[in-house]
């Protein structure tokens, strides 16, 4: 590994980490281990086996949300990184990857406080500047400062922790103790333990069931591997219903400026993203070319309005934008502060439960499920199909809320709702959930297993449902997450002795 | 009578945090929103009652309609919201009802300095919390379920 390779690593750490940039599609995709450990993949010289890993790290990371500025698990993209080049580096299996990696990636969380606390600095700055007249100040400490600072900080800190972990794993490699044989172990225990932990977050009626039957299924037999994505797609295939109302006629704003906020949005909803502002200051960011739109020349009153627009502000950021495009139309119809801040405030709480149920809870596992089952099955189409479909989600949603919200106002939030009550996916996202996950983690056993020169591949996989029970059972009875992840790398000595 | 599962102070009411992160935590029948504006805006009030998670029932109060609704004989397990530490202890002083309130998010404003993370406090709202735990209640800030809570007494 060259010094250039590292600080590579730290970039590609830098790209998910920021999300900016990408319209909102890197959040789900480039900042989840399948991609980071794939970019991770191209870089050290095997994109295939970088996938893989990416593959069987995710699994781990499927249940991955944040809402609000809080982040509990790992940093998922750093995960990819480290568990990626570990594997290519030491020839390491992917499972073996994923105890490393997994612990690794705890390390994020702080990035991440810090990083919140820089922003703070940054907004408070960037807002002063807009009080004295300079929009500018907006793009340099929405876009500028923060995303310059992210870039050295990711890339330094990034490409330094794989330095050091690569060291190590260097030193304890050439040593007696069987490392890897341990690394194994424990990585194939910490799948079936993410299953039982994935299996208690989405538990309904037949959960165990389900995935029981799916695991013992995918065991045995070989089920070609469109099979249950096309189902699963064709039941959540739906029309789309058209709003039954006067659309309004663009007066003052252009159709083109409702792009341009869209895409500012889109691009940036979290590239200053504060505690005190969360995404409050992105979108003020958005609302510039509409301002300048409605008010021409008069930069005061431009500057008026756009401080009016900088107070905390947080929703689900794609589900959501049918508020910019209603508060976008209250502005051009001159409607009061008062009344728009209430209109705003009163909404984005709404969304941002609403949305997040959907495309964090719903959409993002499924398409991830998508990736992750195409890279662990060699069958590339399915996976590129599953990112296309989540990227295709984000953009159609996002720019019809926002078109919507300007044309049809308070209908158009409205069928948002009605959007989520009614569409299938989510009403079926359970079933769908243990199924897809279920099979994912038999295939994924079934090929940890191979590396371990077991003699009885399927059996070995089925005794693996014994360590589901018991996890299950356990987290069932209110045992926490973490106490189980330490009991599991404490296990994964014994087995490594007794075996 | 009500057991109240969870009190909490929330710029932003029912959001992301509340749907995929305490419910899944805990188990409510009702969410009840105290706030006197929104209970009179005839949109968000309905957009907050129709965008409520599957099976829980969501109701939009006034302080007085909370105190009469939690003194009536159904029992629930409920999940009580509101913008300001102000309105819960309004309530505390009319009928000792709160023993724990949760402060989830309180962004910044002109007139606030931060305390923690993501709550930043002004003066009212300050002695208000003061008050509170006067009153009987302790005040703990945690965002999420799987955040720890810290008492707020070590901060203000």
């Amino acid at each position: 590994m060259t010094l250039l390779k590292f600080i590579v690593l730290g970039i590609i750490y830098y790209i998910g980490n920021s999300t900016s940039f990408t319209l909102g599609i890197g959040y789900f995709t480039l900042y989840r281990p399948v991609f980071s450990g794939l970019l991770t993949g191209i870089v050290l010289g095997d994109p295939a086996l970088g996938f893989l890993v990416g593959a069987i790290i995710n699994i781990f990371f499927i249940g991955f949300k944040s809402t609000g500025g809080s982040l509990k698990d790992g940093d998922p993209c750093l995960a990819g990184i480290i568990g990626s080049m570990i594997a290519i580096n030491y020839n390491i299996p992917a499972v073996g990857a994923l105890t490393i990696a997994y612990p690794v990636s705890l390390v994020g969380i702080i990035f991440w406080k810090y990083r919140l606390n820089l922003n703070s600095y940054y907004v408070k700055e960037g807002i002063k500047g807009l009080k004295n007249g300079d929009i500018n100040s907006i793009k340099q400490y929405d876009i500028y400062y923060p995303q310059m600072s992210l870039f050295i900080f990711n890339t330094i800190l990034g490409g330094t922790l794989a330095f050091i972990i690569y060291k190590i794993i260097g030193i304890l490699l050439s040593t007696d103790v069987e490392i890897i044989k341990y690394l194994n172990f424990t990585g194939i225990i910490l799948i079936t333990l993410g299953g039982a932990i994935l299996s208690i977050n989405h538990k309904w009626k037949y959960t165990l069931y389900f995935f029981v039957v799916f695991y013992v299924f995918n065991v045995f037999l070989k089920i070609d591997p469109y099979l249950i994505p096309i189902i699963i797609a064709l039941i959540s295939v739906q029309k789309n219903r058209k709003i039954k109302h006067p659309k309004k006629k663009f007066n003052l704003i252009k159709k083109k400026d409702l792009y341009k906020s869209w895409f500012i949005w889109m691009n940036f909803t979290h590239s200053c993203y504060s505690y005190e502002k969360l995404q409050g200051f992105a979108f003020c960011h958005s609302m510039i070319p509409i301002f300048k739109r409605i008010y021409k020349k008069d930069k005061e009153e431009i500057v008026k309005s756009l401080v009016r627009h900088t107070d905390y502000f947080n929703t689900e950021p794609n589900i959501g934008t049918p508020i910019h495009g209603y508060i976008i139309r209250l502005e051009e119809e001159k409607r009061r502060p008062r009344e728009i801040k209430e209109v705003k405030e009163g909404l984005m709480g709404i969304m941002a439960g609403m949305g997040d149920s959907v495309t964090q809870t719903v959409l993002s596992p499924l398409t991830t499920m998508a990736v992750i089952y195409g890279a662990l099955t060699g069958e590339y189409i399915l996976a590129v199909g599953g990112a296309l479909i989540m990227a295709a989600s984000v953009v159609y949603l996002s720019l019809k809320g926002y078109l919507d919200g300007y044309y049809y106002g308070e209908e158009a939030l409205e069928d948002r709702i009605k959007f989520s009550n009614k569409s299938r996916i989510v009403k079926f996202f359970p079933v769908f959930f243990i199924i897809s996950i279920s099979t994912i983690i038999a295939k994924a056993q079934m090929m940890s297993i191979s590396s371990l020169e077991v003699s009885n591949l399927k059996g070995a996989a089925l005794s693996l449902l014994i360590f589901y029970f018991i996890f299950y059972f356990l987290l069932n009875k209110k045992i926490k997450d973490e106490v189980l992840l330490i009991s599991v790398y404490l296990l994964g000595f014994v087995l490594m002795i007794f075996t | 009578m009500k057991n109240i599962v969870l009190a909490r102070v929330d710029d932003r009411l029912i959001h992301g945090q509340i749907t995929i992160g305490w419910l899944k935590k805990i188990k409510v029948d009702s969410i009840i929103v105290i706030d006197e504006e929104l209970k009179n805006n005839k949109f968000l009030n309905n957009m907050t009652k129709k965008a409520s998670p599957e099976h829980i029932n969501t109701e939009i109060f006034s302080i007085q309609e909370f105190i009469d609704y939690y003194n009536n004989d159904k029992y629930e397990d409920i999940l009580v919201l509101a913008k300001k530490p102000e309105i819960f202890e309004k309530i505390q002083k009319k009928q000792k009802i709160f023993n724990e309130i949760n402060l989830g998010n309180l962004g910044s404003k002109d007139d606030s300095y931060k305390v923690y993370k993501n709550i930043s406090l002004n003066n009212d709202e300050k002695d208000s919390i003061t008050s509170l735990i006067k009153n009987g209640c302790e005040v703990f800030i945690q965002m999420i379920p799987e955040n720890n809570k810290v008492n707020i007494k070590k901060i203000i």
